[in-house]
């Protein structure tokens, strides 16, 4: 019988679902075994969820990087499956940069660690092993994670802007000016709207779009950075560019941005998430291009995206009761998708690949890549009885999935 | 497909609709913080409501079972970004099973008759007296005589004076200042456990409202406000009550209706058919803190916390209020960690689910005993009895009062306040 982990179900591209067989949830796993601020290491078990480990870090100094918006929700175990990021990957990086070793279980019972707490190693380096495998070769069941000092301060900014090109060509320029920030941040017209019916963030209503960029560091180094970064977004057509003035204005902005998708549902009955990537030039025409193909199909799309790394989330808002209201916004993201490789780029920066992309998987890979992808996968889970039907497209040696999901593509969970 | 629901209208569906599943609420579930249950979420609740509505062969009563382990504490309305009408969908849900699934046991349907009509409470509140005078709940606590879940709630009772707040007082208190201070009228809801339990929290709003300059008077002919109905599936009980307390709050004339019962104060204020423009229902933490001309001159020199009802909180978004009422009171408050989790009463919860409600109570006694407060408040009776309860069974002596309490505590720390209203001895 086919069995397959799941933490918090916020993964996107259902990974953590099951269609017939048995699912393992991790949630209860939830003890933080130790911290170790001096090292600066934690012990986990996978079901800790990403905030709590950060709560209990924090009056220590300390802080796990890797921080998705459903960080309140989501658990360490799914953020190693998934090798997931956030708004401070720009600097930080990914959930694989913040993972020093961890135990795992095969399909077959057999127990492996890999790695360790210490920070520097030679010779073959299995330590960030499966990361972003999706639960599809093992089990992880105790994990080592990098904890980062917290900075010293952070300046939070906001820059308003008219036109959205204007938006994302100030993202190359801010980064070309020799800044690095923390996080750069692209919130779209629509997502405003969704956002501050509820919350009042701060976002103003009319701008196409707004960067919420932050810096962190010493107060004297962030504030010339502050300077330069408001002259480039000035340059590049700002209606307005501010500093939030307080935590409290701080907080407001980044719960306005860890809500925007979320948000999302008060204006749509239904919305699918795309997770596309392009190089960080392609911006501005990647966006155009997502409008445009949403138009297309007749559809409205809101995004927000990790403008910094190039990731772009486009929300595609349909009605699934519609008849083919699904099927047109799945269309409209694979074309989205499409125009993100043609670009250079990929089908996912950090929601994973799971059932929904699987297919597309040929498109960014040759068949010798997928070939040996799938080899190593089937060495270390012979029978596919672990998290059958993932990753890979048909064909594959494993279990496929049974007929259709019912749960609509872009909601799974 | 054709759209045939079984549990929800249309309209209802669509909320439900609302939920994108992202589990944002999920960390906020007390049930699911307990278990890790995903049937134990708020999203698992949801999909679960989901089925019952749309699937024909789908085991319902099952399904019933983790929705009847829910709380109703709402926090999950709180941290959901999508704005998901939780609680409505809840009540809806458990009004259809009420009718189609599994009606409430007779020993339930009795056990809240008794306890939200005055004539079987006002017997109740009377043996109860007596069982104290005599001092038969510690022998019982002792003996442990009775079911744990019986002597714990015993545990947490006031003193009860054994007579009901209205059936003691005038219905009239004028206000106690000079005319061109004065703020006006009020009316004040009493309820029915507040009325006969807790009958000294009652006197401390009229006190503190009457000092501030408002005269306070108490409509004839209400009655329970029906939370407990409506959270029980109760749809026509609950809907009773709110029609006897509209005839009873009929042209009144006063500025607000002032609550002071967390719960009562959500079930009146966010039902349908009641009439916030012509008399807005306030709780009493809300209507003072902009109408204090008094302040209190001195402050209690005790380390006070706040635990925050769910249906402050969450319900009614009412979350600094009381803290702003309890700056004024005592010189030292200390902010309690998780304040806006639920305790695990919610009303009958602690009897029903008394394992759940017992672990979700413990996370909150081990806040409260890691700041060793003098004092903690809140502002619910349920609250209110469970809270003392479980600092009882924990032998910390740490007496529970509502908000209102407290404040008042600190004007009798005044002789001009307590002469005015006779407390001298
Ligand atoms: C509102 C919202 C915002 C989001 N924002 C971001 C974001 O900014 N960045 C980002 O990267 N992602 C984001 N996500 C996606 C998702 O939250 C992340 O991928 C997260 O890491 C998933 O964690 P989880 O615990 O929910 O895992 P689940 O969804 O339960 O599982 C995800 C996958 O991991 C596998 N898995 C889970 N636990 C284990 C384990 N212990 N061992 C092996 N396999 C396991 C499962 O089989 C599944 O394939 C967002 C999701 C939502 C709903
Ligand atoms: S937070 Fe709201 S939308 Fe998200 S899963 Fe919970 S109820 Fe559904
Ligand atoms: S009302 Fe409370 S107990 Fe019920 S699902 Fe929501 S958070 Fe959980």
């Amino acid at each position: 019988m086919p069995f397959v982990p799941r933490g918090a179900g916020t993964g996107l591209s259902g990974g953590a679902i099951c269609d017939g067989g048995v699912i393992i949830q991790l949630s209860r796993m939830n003890r933080l075994l130790a911290i170790y601020p001096d090292d600066c290491y934690a012990v986990v078990q996978p079901g800790v969820v990403n905030n709590y480990l950060n709560l209990q870090a924090r009056p220590l100094g300390l802080g796990f990087a890797p921080d998705p918006s459903s960080q309140a929700a989501c658990t360490i175990g799914g953020n190693l499956a998934e090798n997931a990021g956030g708004p401070h990957t720009l600097k930080y990086g990914v959930t694989s940069n913040h993972v020093l070793g961890q135990t795992v279980v095969f399909p077959d019972g057999e127990v492996a660690t890999y790695g360790g707490p210490y920070p520097v190693r030679s010779g073959p380096d299995f330590s960030t092993f499966l990361i972003g495998t999706e639960g599809t070769i093992a089990i992880s069941t105790e994990i080592i994670v990098r904890l980062v000092p917290l900075p010293p301060d952070v300046t939070t900014m906001l820059a308003v802007y008219k036109s959205v090109a204007d938006a994302t060509d100030s993202v190359s320029a801010i980064l070309a000016a020799g800044v690095l920030p923390n996080a750069l941040e692209l919130i779209d017209n629509l997502c405003i709207q969704a956002v501050e019916s509820h919350l009042k963030a701060g976002f103003p209503m009319e701008a196409a779009a707004v960067l919420l960029i932050e810096l962190d560091g010493t107060k004297q180094m962030m504030q010339t950075k502050a300077e330069t970064v408001g002259r480039v977004c000035k340059s590049n057509a700002a209606v307005s560019f501010s500093i939030a003035k307080s935590e409290e204005e701080r907080q407001r902005l980044w719960l306005g941005r860890k809500h925007a998708v979320g948000s999302l549902g008060k204006i749509t009955p239904a919305f699918y998430t795309n997770d596309g990537v392009v190089p960080r030039s392609r911006l501005t025409d990647i966006m155009q291009t997502s409008y445009r193909i949403a138009k297309e199909h007749d559809l409205s799309v809101a995004h927000v995206c990790h403008a910094g790394d190039g990731n772009i989330h486009p929300l595609i808002c349909y009605n699934p009761d519609e008849s083919g209201g699904s099927q047109r916004a799945t269309a409209c993201s694979t074309e989205i998708l499409m125009a993100c490789i043609e670009m250079g780029g990929s089908i996912t920066g950090e929601h994973g690949i799971g059932i929904e992309k699987r297919d597309l998987l040929p498109q960014m890979f040759s068949e010798v890549d997928l070939e040996h992808m799938q080899r190593l996968r089937n060495g270390l889970n012979p029978e596919g009885l672990l998290n059958p039907g993932k990753i890979f497209p048909n064909g594959s040696r494993c279990g496929e999935l049974r007929g259709n999901v019912s749960i609509p593509r872009g909601t799974w969970i | 497909m054709a759209a045939t629901h079984h549990l929800f209208t249309p309209d209802n569906y669509h909320r439900l609709q609302a939920c994108i599943h992202c589990g944002l609420c999920l960390a906020s579930c007390p049930t699911y913080t307990v278990n890790g249950k995903e049937a134990d979420s708020p999203r698992g609740r949801l999909a679960l409501m989901k089925y019952i509505d749309r699937e024909v062969e789908f085991d319902a009563k099952g399904a019933f079972r983790h929705i009847d382990l829910c709380l109703g504490c709402l926090a999950c309305q709180t941290a959901c970004p999508s704005g998901v009408q939780y609680g409505h969908l809840l009540e809806t849900s458990r009004s259809y099973q009420r009718q189609q699934i599994k009606p409430l046991s007779w020993i339930q349907h009795q056990l809240l008759n008794w306890l939200t009509s005055h004539r079987s409470l006002g017997f109740i509140t009377g043996l109860l007296a007596l069982v104290q005078r005599l001092a038969l709940d510690h022998l019982v606590r002792a003996l442990r005589l009775l079911p744990h879940t019986l002597r714990f709630q015993l545990a947490g009772m006031p003193d009860i004076t054994g007579k009901a707040f209205s059936q003691t007082h005038d219905a009239v208190f004028p206000a106690l200042t000079s005319a061109d201070e004065a703020q006006g009228t009020v009316a004040l809801f009493t309820g029915c456990v507040m009325d006969h339990w807790f009958g000294e929290v009652h006197a401390a709003t009229v006190r503190v409202l009457q000092w501030n300059g408002f005269n306070v008077f108490v409509p004839e002919g209400q009655t329970c406000c029906g939370a407990l109905h409506a959270h029980a599936g109760l749809e026509e009980e609950a809907e009773d009550c709110l029609a006897r307390n509209r005839t009873a709050f009929q042209g009144i004339e006063a500025q607000a209706l002032v609550v002071n019962a967390a719960g009562c104060g959500a079930q009146l204020r966010t039902t349908p058919g009641t009439d916030q423009d012509t008399l807005p229902i306030v709780d009493i933490s809300e209507w003072l803190t902009d109408k204090l001309p008094r302040p209190p001159k001195n402050k209690l020199s005790k380390r006070v916390t706040y635990d925050a009802p769910c249906h402050l909180y969450h319900a009614q978004g009412i979350r600094d209020e009381p803290w702003r009422l309890l700056e004024l009171a005592c010189e030292q408050l200390l902010p309690l960690p998780e304040t806006e989790v639920c305790c695990g009463s919610a009303g009958f919860y602690s009897l029903m689910h008394s394992d759940m409600s017992q672990h979700i109570l413990k996370r909150k006694i081990n806040h409260v005993q890691a700041l060793a407060p003098d004092i903690l408040a809140t502002g619910n009776p349920g609250c209110h009895l469970q809270l003392q309860a479980g600092l009882r069974e924990t032998s910390l002596n740490i007496p529970v009062h509502h908000t209102i309490e407290v404040l008042d505590m600190a004007y009798r720390l005044d002789g001009t306040y307590r002469h005015a209203f006779g407390l001298d001895d």
